[in-house]
Order: C-alpha cells, then sequence, then structure tokens
C-alpha cells in the first residue's frame, strides 16, 4: 500500500468493533486523563484538557483540530518537552510498560529520539542553521551514516542531495528535502516504536506534501512504527490515518476509524467539520464554514462546542459529557449519551 | 573570502585616514594653541609667540601642516611633542602596552565569568540563578567605574594594590607586582563589561533555546548541555560577538578616569595630559592609537562571524 490510499482501502483493525480492553491492554501508547495547563499572564490557561486515547502499534491515528485545539501540546507533553511552568496532569501516560508522565527527564530522554521521535511543523528551521547538514545527520545517525544500507535507504527516499552535498547548510536545501530529511532523521535514527508528526506537511505545497506523506506510509510498512499525525487538514488525514482523534477546545470529541468519520461522524462538530470540507461540498454549492469561532472554547466548563453546537441542550453548556463507545467510536456528546443508553 | 578580508582592511585604512583627518581639521580649527601653555611673558607677547609658533611650524598654511603630518605617519613618524620636543611614537610605545596589557586583564575578568554565569543562568532561566545573575548585572551596569574606583583605593589599606604616583611596575621587571597593580583597575574597568556580556549571551542563549532546531534537537534525545554545545552556543555567540568587540576595544583603548584615578601611566593618562597641554601632535597621536585599536578589534570581530556563522561566507559567494 503506497500511493492510492483513500478513507476505503484501509486493512487490518480499522472498522472492527473490537472489545474496549483487549485493545486497551495491545497499546503502544495508552493516554488516560492527560491535561495540559499553561501558565499566563491573566491566569492558568488550559490547552488540553482530560484527553484519553491509544495508538496501536503498526497504526496512525490522527488527531484533527483548528488551530488552539491542543493537538500540538498532546504531543510535546508525550514527549514530556513541554515549557518550564507548563502544569501536566495524567492519570497515565503508558508507553512501553512505562508512565512517561511520572518519568525524571533523565530516563524520559532514553525514550525521546529513541523510542519515540517526533517529526516537528518547521523542516525549514528544526536543524541547525549553521552547521552543515552531513555534519547534523552524523550527530543523529552516528556511525550508522557510513552504513550503504541506511544510505541506500537515504538515498531511495529521496536524500541523494543531501548526502551528495553534506557540507551545504541547510539553508540550501528545498523545504521537502529538509522535511524528508528530518523524518528519516527521526525515524531511522533508532528505528523509534512511535513517530509523533506534528503537522509535517503544513508548510510544504501540495505535490510536496504528497511524497512527504508517502514517506510516512512506507517508513510505517518498512519499520512497522506507529504514527500519531497531529493536522488540521481533514484530507490529509483521509489519505493516511487508520483512525482519527478529533479535538476541539482542548477535549477530544470524538475518535472512530476513519472511514466512520467520515461516513458516519457522530459528534455535532465532527458532522460540521465534515461538511465544510471542501471534498464533500458539491462544486456547484458554496462551502458550509462552520458559525462561530473557536476563541475561548477551552475556557468553557461544558461540552466546548455548545455555542456553535447546532443541536445544543442546556445540559451542554454546564456538564461535559463523558465519553461513550458506539460501535468503534468513541463520542462525547450529550446527544449520543441520550440515544443508545450507557458507555461500554 | 580573500576579497572580503581585503576589503574589510582596506575599509579600515580608509577609516583611519578619516579619523586622522577629521581630528587634524578639529584641532586646528580650534582656538587652542600649544603657545598658550607658555609662559605668560611669551604667550602674551605678540613677537614671541610669532617665534614660538614659526618654530613649531605652526605658521605655515593647514594644508602644508597637514600633508606634513600625513606624510610623517606613513613612513612612522608621529612627529614630536610641541610641549617638551620628545618623539611622540616613544610616548605611545610607552604607554601603549600598559594600556593593552591592562584592558586585556580587564577583558579576561570579564569575559570569563561572563560566558559561566551568562550560560549558566540561561541553563536555569527563572530560576534563583537567574535572578541573582539579573540583579548582579544591573548593579554592575549602574556602578560608575570612577566611583568605584575611588570606593576601592579607600577600603583596600594594601600598598601592595594601590601604586599611587609613580608605584606602576613594568611587567618585564617585576610580573608579580605588576599583576597585583593592575588587578583593582582591571577589576573596575572590567565590570561593565563583563555585565553586558553575560546579559547578552544569556538573552541569545535563551533565545537560542527557544528555537525549532533545539526543540528538534531535544526531541532526538539530546540533553540540554549537548544541546548548548552543539546548537545553541553558536546561535548565541553571534550577537554576543558584536557586544565584546565593541566593549573589548573600549577596554584595551585605555580609559581616562580609572587609569587617572589608580595612577597607571596608559594611554588614556597620556591623552588627558596631551589635551591639558594642547599638544596637538601628541594628541592627535594618542587619537590614532586609540582608533587604531578599535579598527582592528572590529576586523577581528567581522572575521570571527565567518568562522562562527558560516552562513556570512555562502552570503559572501553569493555577493
Amino acid at each position: 500500500m503506497a500511493t492510492t490510499l483513500g478513507p476505503g482501502s484501509r486493512p487490518g483493525t480499522a472498522a472492527t468493533p473490537e472489545a474496549g480492553a483487549a485493545a486497551d491492554q495491545a497499546a503502544l501508547l495508552r493516554v488516560r486523563g492527560l491535561s495540559v495547563t499553561y501558565p499566563s499572564a491573566r491566569g492558568p490557561v488550559p490547552a488540553v484538557r482530560d484527553v484519553a486515547f491509544d495508538v496501536r502499534p503498526g497504526e496512525i491515528l490522527g488527531l484533527v483540530g483548528e488551530s488552539g485545539s491542543g493537538k500540538s501540546s498532546v504531543c510535546t507533553a508525550v514527549m514530556g518537552l513541554l515549557p518550564d511552568g507548563t502544569r501536566l496532569d495524567a492519570d497515565e501516560i503508558g508507553f512501553e510498560g512505562r508512565d512517561l508522565a511520572r518519568l525524571r527527564e533523565r530516563d524520559l530522554r532514553r525514550i525521546r529520539g529513541r523510542r519515540i521521535a517526533l517529526v516537528p511543523q518547521q523542516p525549514m528551521t528544526s536543524l541547525a542553521p549553521t552547521t552543515p547538514v552531513g555534519r547534523q545527520l552524523r550527530w543523529y545517525l552516528g556511525d550508522r551514516l557510513d552504513d550503504p544500507q541506511l544510505r541506500g535507504t537515504l538515498q531511495a527516499i529521496g536524500l541523494g542531495a543531501v548526502l551528495d552535498r553534506p557540507h551545504d547548510l541547510p539553508g540550501a536545501f528545498s523545504g521537502g528535502q529538509l522535511q524528508r530529511l528530518v523524518i528519516a532523521i527521526a525515524a531511522l535514527a533508532h528505528e523509534p516504536a512511535l513517530l509523533l508528526a506534528d503537522e509535517p506537511t503544513t508548510t510544504l505545497d501540495a505535490t510536496v506534501q504528497a511524497q512527504v506523506l508517502k514517506l510516512l506510509l512506507t517508513l510505517r510498512e518498512d519499520l512497522g512504527l506507529a504514527v500519531l499525525y497531529v493536522s488540521h487538514d481533514l484530507a490529509v488525514v483521509a489519505q493516511i490515518c487508520d483512525r482519527v482523534g478529533v479535538m476541539y477546545g482542548g477535549r477530544l470529541v470524538e475518535t472512530a476509524p476513519v472511514a466512520e468519520i467520515f461516513t458516519n461522524p457522530r459528534h455535532p462538530y465532527t458532522r460540521a467539520l465534515v461538511a465544510a470540507m471542501p471534498s464533500t461540498t458539491p462544486a456547484d454549492q458554496p462551502l458550509r464554514p462552520i458559525p462561530g469561532t473557536a476563541e475561548g472554547a477551552n475556557l468553557l466548563p461544558g461540552c466546548p462546542f455548545a455555542p456553535r453546537c447546532p443541536e445544543v441542550m442546556d445540559v451542554c453548556r454546564t456538564a461535559m459529557p463523558a465519553p461513550v463507545r458506539r460501535a468503534a467510536a468513541t463520542v462525547g456528546c450529550h446527544r449520543s449519551g441520550g440515544e443508545a443508553g450507557e458507555a461500554a | 573570502m580573500a576579497t572580503y578580508i581585503l576589503r574589510r582592511a582596506i575599509g579600515v585604512l580608509v577609516v583611519m585616514f578619516s579619523v586622522v583627518t577629521a581630528m587634524f581639521l578639529l584641532l586646528h580649527a580650534s582656538p587652542v594653541s600649544p603657545v598658550n601653555q607658555l609662559a605668560p611673558q611669551v604667550a602674551a607677547d605678540p613677537v614671541a609667540r610669532a617665534a614660538v609658533e614659526h618654530k613649531m611650524g605652526l605658521d605655515r598654511p593647514l594644508v602644508v601642516q597637514y600633508f606634513d603630518y600625513i606624510g610623517g605617519l606613513l613612513t612612522g613618524d608621529f612627529g614630536v611633542s610641541l610641549y617638551d620636543g620628545s618623539s611622540v611614537a616613544d610616548q605611545i610605545g610607552r604607554a601603549l602596552p600598559v594600556s593593552l596589557e591592562l584592558g586585556l586583564l580587564a577583558a579576561l575578568l570579564a569575559v570569563v565569568p561572563a560566558v559561566g554565569l551568562g550560560t549558566w543562568s540561561a541553563l536555569r532561566q527563572g530560576r534563583a540563578v537567574d535572578q541573582v545573575t539579573r540583579v548582579v548585572t544591573v548593579v554592575a551596569m549602574s556602578l560608575p567605574g570612577y566611583w568605584l574606583a575611588v570606593v576601592l583605593l579607600v577600603m583596600v589599606d594594601n600598598p601592595d594594590f594601590l601604586p599611587g604616583a609613580g608605584g606602576y611596575i613594568e611587567f618585564s621587571e617585576d610580573p608579580v607586582r605588576n599583576l597585583q597593580v593592575l588587578l583593582l583597575p582591571a577589576l573596575v574597568l572590567g565590570l561593565a563589561a563583563f555585565a553586558m556580556i553575560t546579559r547578552s549571551l544569556r538573552g541569545g542563549l535563551v533565545e537560542a533555546y527557544a528555537s525549532d532546531h533545539v526543540a528538534f534537537a531535544r526531541a532526538m534525545g539530546s540533553s540540554r548541555t549537548e544541546v548548548l554545545r552543539r546548537v545553541a552556543l553558536r546561535g548565541a555567540v553571534v550577537p554576543t560577538l558584536t557586544v565584546a568587540g565593541v566593549l573589548i576595544g573600549g577596554l584595551l583603548s585605555g580609559t581616562v578616569l580609572v587609569e587617572n584615578v589608580f595612577q597607571i601611566p596608559g594611554l588614556g593618562q597620556l591623552m588627558v595630559t596631551a589635551f591639558q597641554r594642547q599638544d596637538y601632535q601628541l594628541a592627535l597621536g594618542g587619537c590614532v592609537a586609540t582608533a587604531a585599536i578599535f579598527l582592528v578589534l572590529n576586523l577581528v570581530v567581522d572575521l570571527l562571524y565567518l568562522v562562527v556563522d558560516p552562513r556570512t561566507r555562502q552570503g559572501l559567494h553569493r555577493a
């Protein structure tokens, strides 16, 4: 599987409504009750609120949401790289038998880059601007850079130019080349089990974006790594993810297999989001943006989407609905809770 | 790159030439004259004045004097003091090493602790070390050097550290005593530079730590010190280099007040004397020496940029 991937063509785990407990046990990354609060001049600002999700081995989980919905903070929290002064609360950030939320910096450092690697958002600025690329490759890859097999892999993913011009500074390469380079470093330096990709294609143009996505899929195939793919672009998520978590106002409002998200979205926000996609809008119709703005949603006591929700009820404004299981999906909506009874 | 260095060197010469010309014209345009310093019988008597001015060559047209002076400079002749007829080059030759030694010592006392403290407080940003450093550097920057010098003179009651008039001893004569004598003035001189370099380096490092490439290096499992060594320091050094270059230039070229208070016979003292005596030749010579120190140091800083930030090198190729 490489190039033509649509929501329907996903093999494996996606659409099977497997039992909760078994799936949780198998999770590679198991996040429960994760909250991140940033300090500010006007008091603490919650960015992530009580988020729970699993990433299974070999799976690509998409995390979508508007800017400020907290999706990048989830990545940073999992890496243990939140800035000083930030508050991290979590019942659990389970990874390979350890709870990352409770590890010391020294132990976290042994996991960073080795077991969990991060592909950053800005390829142009993520490498040191004043050090030649060859030397930086050696920082991260060490002597393996001389390994012909690894060099072959780097060639194969289009990094021949970087290998040919090791004395050039990062500024001498294109954004696409640098993003492939950064992904190669993250994925190949220690062959981690989990890759956190924080909007890796946002700054790239469409054709380069396709190359980078293809590279991620190839690496997933070859190395069997799991990916947490953060994006605000549902179309990209549809192309590469197995499951999708939708974030809004710091909360994870719905998690479902990618096909479900597009064919049977359960949360009103997911529905509005899918309906707003240009590709789901008939050509002769105007786009359907969601009315209102997401500003301040992370401060609301109830459902963060309540002010913009067409189906809002009184309870939505005061209490956050508990997540309930619906087939393979998990939804946090009072409407869903009311319709079909109890949570799994 | 060679052309770049050549261009910079030519630039230094051009600036040097402009400084000399400007200083020459300024001194001669001012109403002062070395003759004023002579005994009133001479200074007040037009005939005697004219005789002295003729002897000093001051009655010649300005253009002639100017080209005479420039011609002398090109052959290394700074002229003779109008006050006592001694060679200006000799006087500068005696004062310059004293100022350079004092300046180097001050620079050392400024840069070494500044690098340590700047780095430390950047690594412990917002913690106690950082806060204390902030207070210490603000205080250090606000203390006037001449005031601190006087306070030290009063407080340190030890003749070893206080040469008094004529108590300065050259390094070649007695290294230990020489360093003892220079320690206090060097401390006073270097204090403000220390504070500014500390602040600059801390600020540069904090900025570098907030950059994407540091975040990536951390995400790849690098420790803070590894990140510092590989990535952050390079970015922080460039702005600090600029600050340090200017500051150290100031330290090396002699400082009037500190040299005066501690009775160090350096370039600063020499210039004060020259201006007091309205001794054109000596004052001009001092200015040339000071300007030369600044310009050479600037050139060194420019060349260091090429080493620290290879992007400047690539920019040169493109330009």
